[in-house]
């Protein structure tokens, strides 16, 4: 098979009709791994931002609904302990920083997730660590943000069903095996599902990114 | 890719990731350079989804050697390569278009990061994988 007689007949052939779109809208809607895997992540920081205002905004509904409305009616089995605020929006605002914290990393990695330019391999391999690097920054952002936020409802709980004369050490002593279950339940619960999401969502384009790698080893 | 429609998909994110690139573009290569390896780099990340359709791959399904049609050979030829091309994996068709391109081994390295020697010797087992693929289909040229 002569391939230099074929190189010429390729040269020969009428370059097909490129039909450029109207609007830069059209195009938008990339279907490219990395593409995906942006808007992918694009939704995630949106969710977990709007998540975090939740969880502000409910646990102010739910002490207020408790510690006031229902308090003030004399209902029996409800009781509140308003210092705890302070205490709960101080861990509630610093859960809030490591968050932004993390959540401007992810950003700065996730900009940079456009480069095509270099040569193939440089660019696979550009790729391949960066996205290894967003997958082990938002594992860390999980890490970090789920004892403040296993914190954040213990602290709740206990400011609602707690007499007012007990403080919280003391219930956190009666009751230590109760919270010990629930905090390495929740950890080992969020580990696995963020391992779950990553490799749901990431764990594809990473391993096909691995697997062209592979092919341009050395020989 | 054997359809119109993949063909146009590709056209356009290719389009797209120029337009996204182009600030990247720093006048230190030519731009048909730059141009081409945004290009391949988006196509071979976009090739992946060929792997989930095997089917498309059977050689020739359509086309009609028969008396009546008597095709030009070298198109015939060409058709025929196309179609073996079809059966290459991402890295091998970028390879091998930059060959079909002119392109020296050298530059070819350059724009894929690998070493000339190890262009040289991909390029061979492909040639020898395409030849194969062609005769396996009872067609020799």
């Amino acid at each position: 098979m002569n391939f230099e007689e074929l190189k010429s007949d390729w040269e020969k052939e009428p370059s097909g009709k490129v039909n450029l779109p109207a609007s830069m809208e059209v195009l938008e809607k990339s279907k490219q791994p990395i593409a995906v895997i942006k808007k992918s992540m694009r939704k995630e920081a949106k969710s977990q931002i709007i998540a975090m205002i939740f969880l502000g905004f409910l646990s102010a509904t739910i002490q207020l609904f408790f510690g006031y409305i229902l308090a003030s009616d004399n209902h029996p089995s409800v009781k509140f302990n308003p210092e705890s605020y302070p205490f709960f929006y101080i861990l509630y605002f610093t859960a809030f920083i490591v968050l932004g914290f993390y959540g401007n990393k992810y950003y700065q990695l996730f900009k940079r997730l456009h480069d095509y330019s270099a040569s193939t391999k440089d660019n696979f391999y550009e790729l391949y660590y960066e996205l290894k690097l967003n997958i082990e920054t938002y594992k860390t952002l999980n890490v970090a943000v789920t004892p403040f936020i296993i914190i954040l409802f213990i602290h709740l709980w206990i400011s609602l069903v707690s007499p007012q004369n007990l403080d919280i050490m003391t219930i956190l002593n009666q009751k230590w095996l109760i919270f010990s279950i629930i905090v390495i339940g929740s950890s080992t619960y969020m580990y696995w599902a963020t391992n779950w999401w990553i490799n749901k969502f990431y764990g594809e384009p990473l391993s096909h990114l691995k697997s062209l790698l592979d092919e341009l080893k050395e020989v | 890719m054997d359809t119109q429609d993949d063909r146009e998909d590709l056209i356009q994110e290719i389009i797209l990731q120029l337009w996204k690139s182009y600030p990247t573009f720093n006048e230190l290569s030519q731009f048909s350079t730059w141009m081409y390896r945004v290009a391949i780099n988006t196509a071979i990340l976009y090739l992946k989804k060929e792997k989930k359709r095997p089917d498309k791959h059977s050689i020739l399904p359509e086309m009609d050697f028969g008396e009546e049609a008597e095709p030009n050979p070298k198109e015939s030829q060409l058709e025929h390569f196309y179609q073996a091309v079809q059966q290459l994996s991402p890295i091998e068709k970028a390879l091998i278009f930059y060959f079909m391109e002119g392109q020296s081994h050298r530059e070819i390295g350059i724009n894929m990061g690998i070493t000339e020697g190890n262009t040289r010797v991909k390029l061979n087992r492909i040639k020898e994988k395409i030849t194969q693929i062609i005769k396996s289909q009872g067609y020799e040229f």
